[in-house]
């Protein structure tokens, strides 16, 4: 097997794997596949940025499509959070490019890893909750009929809500898009947490709304590092079909499994992510 | 003003399994062309040359697609990829402002924007 025949299928089972992650948590892949990248393969900083933002719209998209198809996506509420992750991402992504001249990167994921381990607790502490309960709209929520339902396969039998704290949900998802537009993942770990924590939505509907979102967010980045030469399509090719084909299973999985079983995955995938990022923003991990 | 018909959800993820499906068409052709094209080359030729520059106008994208060129089909995969979003973004506006939501057909409509406004004049101000 040639050498270039073995680089791009183990970029492609990277890339798979982190799909299939990325789905079942709603975190969108990149937080594989951008460290893999640049630990592994030395790409470029921004480079690398752009073929994980690639992957993460195959992510997003191919997830997106089956969550949308099967209702579990709260379409209303992620297009009205969207108008914050948008202009969040374009905010991220012009910093990155200029941070990346300027070498100021190793701080920035410096934070990056410790706003992903102060979301631990959080997240664990609600392990056991299938279901949010005790909901009160705001003005917001209630002026955007911010509100759904979905046929739950597992409890077998249809699960209504409405988002609370819509103003603190839009602040955090301005916060996601620019982390997603600095690095080049999908920040599901934001999105995700924000959607049950601040807006209390159920956790399927958080993780198929997130994956909805993600794709939009992503979109926005890529655009901007498209334009302005940082995608490099041989790289991102690869990248962008293993990670599509790994998300479609995600999302086939996702309906039948409990929200106790996601989270469990989820949580220590978060905190090699954090500690990851800490280690390459200290300089310990190059 | 309704909730959102049936009709919507199948269009919408209709929207996203044919750009989805397209795309990906697209990059495994390419990818493949490639593979076959450039037998020799190593991977840290691959990571060090990024041929983008040829086809981030349309002009260039447009003889390199005329030329058979397998990088200016990835560009165009990828382009494919990047539009989905926003064409499921204008599906949204569409059925939103049908079902006489004005408020959530006003918000995907400032979203479509956006992400215009990101494609067309952020991208070209960085570069």
């Amino acid at each position: 097997m040639s050498t270039i025949l073995t680089f791009l299928l183990v970029l492609f089972l990277v890339a798979a794997a982190a799909g299939l992650l990325g789905s079942l948590g709603g975190l969108g892949g990149g937080f594989l596949v951008m460290p893999v990248l640049l630990i592994f393969f030395n790409v470029p900083f921004v480079e690398a940025v752009g073929a994980s933002a690639v992957s993460v719209l195959a992510t997003s998209i191919t997830s997106g499509s089956a969550y949308v198809h099967d209702h579990l996506t709260d379409i209303r509420i992620g297009m009205f959070l969207e108008i914050a992750t948008v202009p969040g991402a374009f905010v991220g992504i012009v910093a990155t490019i200029l941070l990346a001249k300027s070498g100021l990167v190793s701080v920035l994921l410096v934070l990056l890893g410790a706003v992903l381990l102060l979301t631990l607790p959080g997240t664990l502490k609600r392990l056991g909750e299938e279901l949010p309960i005790n909901q009160h709209p705001d003005a917001l929520s209630q002026r955007f009929r911010l509100k759904g339902r979905y046929e739950d396969l597992r409890l077998k039998r249809e699960v209504r809500y409405q988002a609370e704290d819509t103003r603190k949900g839009l602040a955090t998802m301005f916060c996601a898009g620019i982390i997603s537009g600095m690095f080049g993942i999908g920040s599901g770990v934001l999105k995700v947490l924000a959607l049950e924590h601040y807006l209390r939505l159920p956790m399927k509907v958080a993780t198929a709304t997130s994956n909805f979102m993600i794709g939009v967010t992503v979109a926005a980045g890529v655009s901007v590092l498209f334009a302005a030469g940082y995608i490099n399509p041989a790289l991102a090719t690869p990248v962008a079909i293993g990670t599509a084909l790994g998300s479609w299973g995600g999302s086939q999985m996702l309906p039948r499994l409990t929200n106790r079983f996601v989270r469990l995955i989820f949580i220590p995938i978060l905190a090699v992510l954090a500690v990851e990022v800490i280690l390459r923003g200290i300089g310990v991990l190059h | 003003m309704s909730e959102l018909p049936q009709e919507a959800y199948s269009t919408m993820a209709l929207v996203l399994r044919v750009g989805l499906a397209l795309a990906l068409a697209v990059l495994l052709g390419a990818l493949a062309t490639y593979l076959a094209r450039y037998t020799s080359i190593t991977p840290d030729q691959l990571i060090q040359n990024n041929p983008i520059e040829g086809y981030i106008s349309p002009q260039g994208l447009v003889n390199g697609l005329l030329g058979l060129h397998s990088e200016a089909f990835m560009t165009l995969g990828i382009l494919v990829l990047a539009v989905t979003p926003i064409a499921r973004v204008f599906t949204g506006l569409w059925y939103f402002r049908k079902a006489g939501d004005r408020p959530l057909a006003w918000v995907a409509f400032t979203v479509l924007m956006l992400l215009l406004i990101g494609f067309f004049i952020i991208g070209p101000v960085v570069r």
